[in-house]
């Protein structure tokens, strides 16, 4: 979280530097090993703390942060498979959803109007695809420390 | 199996809950009613601090490629103005060859000026060294109406005489070879002789009676005598001087001026 905020996504719009966002890729990660009642509070805190260092509110954060978890935990429950192929592809639709949902409300709600083909072409569809090509890493890692505990707390991919 | 259906609709049912909530709050929070701005105040100064502590590896290696691309900016710079720079120094090296010619020249002219025989301006193309090459040439010749025996002088001094007149150059020998002889004069006693090349550098003046005064040190210049030289140009001076009772004649030394060798350009007395 420190590194992608570090690396703040949202001060990059129109930039072709697009740093992976690693909430996201750790989002899909909670949601593929812990319950549902646990990953989406999770889910909803991670992305509030990742809202407030940010100049939006952090409440929206928040609430794209669950969607992006609600997603990422359908798709999990859809695919059912453990490996690198899924976990990109999974990371990618939510990330995808994350960057959609992100853009609708800024550009309806708060009224800051970026074109849409360069928005989704130069930073919603890169951030996201660079989120995804960097969570099989994401995964390895969260599993290689903490493997043990996340795992006996729930084997629903697996089962 | 139901049980398995009833977990699957509650987490749908728990998904749904939490994001209505989390929605919920997010549409107070855009009325003004801020749920845990508090904490998110408390969470943006805290991980502020931290940010800072970790940024700053970032914002360092950031300054650092900065620095690097401002250094390879300035090091094409460089390279340009190397090459640039290489263009002037060629072009001022071809002025100060200007300058030196464009001296020398306006010493010929001077010389030129003063000489009262008809004089043909011309340039040595061949240096020859002492030693090593006993004639020089020089880049007129018969079409500009130089003939063999003609004086060579340049603003220094006497030069030597043309040895052959080709149509377009000439060979000259220098007046430190035997072939060259020539009429001299004493600056200082006024006494007379005959200018002779030993071959190895050194002239000997000829023909002085033992009585006449010749000194160590005394210039020797043209006579005018003979019609090849104007008189008063230098030839050098007297290096040593040796008189036997039982010789009719001195020994008389005489070492060119300096710059023999070194003129570029020079005249053809006619």
């Amino acid at each position: 979280m420190i590194i992608s905020l570090m690396f703040n996504n949202d001060s990059h719009f129109g930039h072709f530097f697009v740093f992976p966002n690693l909430v996201i890729a750790g989002i899909v990660y909670i949601s593929a090993y812990l319950d549902v009642y646990s990953g989406g509070i999770m889910s909803y805190i991670l992305f509030y703390i990742y809202g407030s260092m940010t100049p939006l509110d952090p409440t929206l954060f928040g609430f794209i942060g669950v969607v992006s978890y609600a997603v990422s935990y359908i798709l999990w429950r859809k695919i059912s498979s453990d490996n690198f192929l899924s976990e990109i592809l999974i990371t990618f639709f939510s990330a995808s959803g994350y960057y959609l949902v992100l853009f609708l409300i800024v550009y309806y709600r708060l009224g800051i109007h970026f074109i849409y083909l360069n928005f989704i072409f130069s930073y919603g569809l890169p951030a996201s695809i660079a989120a995804a090509l960097i969570s099989p890493a994401i995964f390895l890692f969260f599993k290689k420390i903490g493997y043990k505990n996340f795992l006996k707390r729930n084997q629903a991919i697996l089962d | 199996m139901r049980r398995l259906n009833f977990k699957k609709y509650r987490d749908a049912v728990f998904l749904f809950i939490i994001i209505i909530i989390s929605a919920s709050i997010y549409i107070l929070s855009l009325n003004g009613i801020k749920i845990g701005s508090f904490f998110s105040d408390f969470i943006s100064y805290s991980v502020y601090e931290v940010y800072t502590v970790v940024d700053y590896p970032v914002d360092i290696s950031e300054k650092i490629y900065g620095n690097y691309i401002d250094l390879l900016s300035v090091k094409a710079e460089n390279n340009v103005l190397k090459s640039k720079l290489k263009i002037i120094s060629y072009k001022l090296d071809k002025y100060r060859e200007y300058k030196i010619e464009n001296r020398k020249l306006k010493t010929l002219l001077i010389l030129k000026n003063s000489v009262g025989n008809k004089t043909v301006p011309a340039a040595v193309v061949l240096h020859g060294i002492e030693g090593w090459f006993h004639s020089l040439y020089i880049n007129k010749g018969a079409k500009s109406g130089i003939k063999a025996g003609d004086g060579v002088i340049s603003y220094d001094g006497v030069v030597g005489r043309v040895i052959h007149a080709g149509a377009r150059y000439s060979r000259v020998i220098p007046i430190t070879d035997p072939k060259c002889v020539f009429s001299v004069i004493d600056a200082d006693t006024g006494t007379m002789g005959i200018a002779q090349g030993f071959g190895d550098g050194y002239m000997k003046m000829r023909f002085v009676f033992n009585s006449q005064q010749v000194h160590k040190g005394d210039t020797i210049l043209t006579s005018g005598l003979g019609g090849v030289f104007t008189p008063g140009i230098n030839v050098g001076k007297v290096t040593a001087v040796t008189k036997k009772n039982y010789d009719i004649f001195q020994k008389i030394t005489v070492t060119p001026y300096k710059n023999l060798f070194n003129g570029k350009y020079v005249l053809v007395e006619k």
